[in-house]
């Protein structure tokens, strides 16, 4: 019953507000404010949200915790709030952890960076940047996320865009290989802007780390030496956790709504196998780092980094 | 509550069980690492996994054809066929064949799990146990085996003591070796194999042209269980048949392998009852092995989930666990993710195959998608698929 509220809530927020959970106007561009991108174009940064949503996300997951020992009525106190207005919605949640909304922030900004100074020319999106729905669509909530996709694409192709730059691994999946299934006609190149990296800019700040492969990427998308080369070039050393490559292991992330005790217990294996090998251990999906960062304190020195600010 | 809570509140209770996780954690890692040995040394076995997943489709698709086969097959070697419908359709034929003989012994086998069967003659008050001694450990702890083929691998030497102690009444000491433990138990049963009157067993493989069952194992109970009793009844599921012996006995490689078990200690192959024509050349059943051999084949839902272009895909599961192995929930959770028998990736599958597809689709959104048994499995099952499957089932 829950589960289903929970699901219910996220799939009508979605559908309402372009994102699976209350949050404040404006807060998926914010980032991109000083930039001035052009609006249209044909190559396009689509963040899909998903960096930016993580702090809001981990903000609702704590809210959720904290009814979980209260009655039924507060899942459907959930269910009536969801019509509420988004803005207002986003205030009765416990704020979100500024440290969250700083790394996401500052991921984007260096993912932008280093296209722009690779000479990546593209556009970005701004208000039209809302989420993919790619959570909709691993619930199974197949119908909703198709509407929702839909709306994306329209979106994405009333500016023009014929290539689409992808952040992080859930949306680029969703793009690739599952909007197709839905939307009659599909023609957008997906990328994942490690592809568009010819050159890094950055020095190398840290002696060896260890890489935690995302599912998706690896078993997916297939793009498990695109970021070893880019962290090589840059001058790192990469040493490689028991479970890498395709055989990568789960940050536990996608459990956390239904079961928080189980997604920890799996994200301490993956840290434990991960911290033999390295204090630094770079993520390539927001989600990881999420995960990762929330039971951090448990591993004396271990520090997590998005590899974009490593290149 | 519902399922799907009761689920997670016993995962959780699992999670904080700090020998069940210990144990689970040490076999997980020496399984892991067995299976990419088997693959350095057995480089073969891939390609013969490919010819077993191709004999399996196509059994699938003619699955009536194969059935009949196998039934005139086994008539042929003088064994008695059956086919049920349902798992309690399974439970009155072995009733009946079975009669007022009391003392039975089982081998390892999760289609008897599926239908219930340990309890079932239990309550109609015979004298049964469990001879692979992981799910003889299971039968007196009362509860489900948790993976495939290693049914105790949630538990430690310790748990495994107090276990034997309470409930056999064996005075183990705490000390005591694994070695120790096994010689206790195979004691045991000793006196039960010499005495028994029934033997039930499952399948790993009935082959369609010569109606022959393959077991395979490491203890040597299933020897015992299929030849000492002088009635041996066989309980397979429908999509266990494979179209000859030879395709039997790659699917069994191809099982303990990924099961981690390659070379098998023991194959046994079952043609019918035990006979001899050497005394006065006249046919004799029951020379040293039973007399009476049966096989039921139970659908219970497979022939509705081959119709299912999603489920129908899990039917060529040869259950060697490795799905449950690679997958970072069932990790610690083990069994207790999934519905009434059958757990994790092919767990979550099984019970929507043989539960229904509401139960499975509620089971399923504990998935984490993360598609880690895909890449486990011999026959190229794609799990994550079916799983995301019934999770878009679960609100309708
Ligand atoms: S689904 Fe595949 S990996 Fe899992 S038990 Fe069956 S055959 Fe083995």
């Amino acid at each position: 019953m829950k589960v289903k509220e929970i699901m219910r809530f996220m799939a009508d927020m979605t559908l309402r507000t372009g994102f699976p959970v209350p949050v404040p106007r404006g807060f998926s561009y914010k980032w991109a404010e000083s930039y001035g991108f052009n609006r249209k174009g044909e190559v396009m940064l689509y963040t899909g949200a998903l960096y930016q949503l993580v702090p809001y996300i981990e903000s609702l997951s704590a809210f959720l915790k904290s009814i979980e020992r209260s009655d039924i009525g507060a899942f459907l106190a959930l269910r009536t709030a969801s019509h509420l207005p988004a803005g207002l919605l986003a205030g009765l949640l416990p704020e979100p952890d500024k440290k969250l909304v700083d790394f996401s922030n500052k991921t984007l900004k260096s993912i932008a960076d280093l296209l722009i100074k690779n000479g990546v020319e593209f556009s970005y999106l701004y208000e039209d940047d809302i989420y993919s729905g790619v959570l909709l669509y691993d619930m199974g909530l197949v119908e909703e996320f198709g509407e929702h996709a839909k709306k994306v694409y329209s979106r994405l192709k009333g500016r023009g865009v014929k290539k689409v730059i992808t952040v992080d691994p859930h949306t680029y999946s969703i793009l690739a290989k599952t909007y197709p299934k839905f939307i009659d006609g599909f023609s957008l190149e997906v990328t994942s802007y490690m592809e568009l990296i010819k050159k890094v800019t950055k020095k190398v700040t840290l002696n060896s780390l260890t890489i935690h492969d995302s599912c998706i990427y690896a078993r997916e998308l297939n793009i498990i030496d695109v970021p070893r080369k880019l962290l090589e070039s840059a001058g790192y050393s990469i040493v490689e956790p028991r479970r890498n490559r395709e055989y990568t292991f789960c940050c536990g992330g996608p459990v956390e709504m239904l079961s928080p005790s189980l997604a920890s217990a799996i994200a301490d294996d993956r840290m434990k196998e991960l911290s033999e090998k390295s204090k630094n251990i770079v993520t390539m999906c927001p989600i990881c780092f999420i995960n990762f960062y929330r039971i951090k304190h448990r591993y004396k020195g271990v520090e997590i980094h998005d590899v974009s600010s490593l290149i | 509550m519902d399922l799907l809570e009761n689920i997670i509140n016993d995962s959780i209770r699992f999670l904080s069980n700090r020998g069940y996780q210990e144990a689970l954690s040490n076999a997980i890692s020496n399984s892991e690492a067995r299976f990419f040995n088997m693959l350095k040394r057995h480089g073969n076995i891939k390609e013969l996994a490919k010819e077993v997943e191709e004999t399996k489709k196509e059994v699938l698709s003619s699955i009536d054809y194969y059935i009949d086969k196998v039934v005139d097959s086994f008539k042929a070697a003088n064994g008695v066929a059956h086919y049920a419908e349902s798992g309690k359709d399974a439970l009155e034929i072995i009733d009946k064949i079975i009669g007022d003989r009391k003392r039975i012994l089982l081998s390892k086998s999760m289609t008897c799990e599926e239908i219930g069967l340990r309890k079932h003659l239990q309550q109609i008050g015979k004298d049964v146990w469990e001879t692979d001694l992981g799910q003889l450990l299971i039968q007196l702890e009362g509860g489900k085996p948790m993976h495939a083929t290693a049914p105790v691998i949630h538990m430690t030497l310790e748990q495994i003591i107090k276990l034997v102690r309470s409930k056999l009444g064996m005075d183990v000491r705490e000390d005591e070796s694994p070695q120790d433990i096994a010689g206790r138990l195979r004691v045991f049963l000793r006196e039960k194999f010499i005495k028994s009157e029934v033997g039930i067993s499952g399948a790993n493989a009935v082959s369609a042209d010569t109606g022959s069952v393959f077991l395979i194992e490491n203890e040597g109970n299933i020897r015992l269980v299929t030849s000492l009793p002088p009635l041996h009844i066989v309980l397979a599921g429908i999509e266990k048949i494979v179209p000859t012996m030879m395709d039997a006995l790659k699917l069994v490689m191809v099982q303990s392998s990924y099961a981690g078990l390659f070379p098998p200690s023991y194959i046994n192959v079952v043609s019918g009852p035990s006979a001899t024509g050497d005394i006065g050349h006249r046919k004799v059943y029951g020379a040293h092995g039973p007399r009476e051999v049966h096989l039921i084949l139970l659908n219970n839902g497979r022939k509705e989930a081959n119709k299912n272009v999603f489920l129908r895909e899990e039917l060529r599961c040869v259950r060697c666990g490795n799905c449950q192995i690679f997958c970072p929930v069932w990790n610690h959770v083990a069994n207790t993710w999934g519905g009434k028998v059958y757990g994790g990736p092919m767990g979550v599958i099984w019970t929507a195959i043989t539960e229904g597809i509401e139960i499975g689709s509620e089971i399923s959104q504990l998935c984490l998608g993360c598609k880690r048994c895909d890449l486990a499995c011999p026959v190229e099952i794609p799990l994550s698929s079916i799983i995301h499957y019934l999770k878009t089932q679960f609100r309708k």
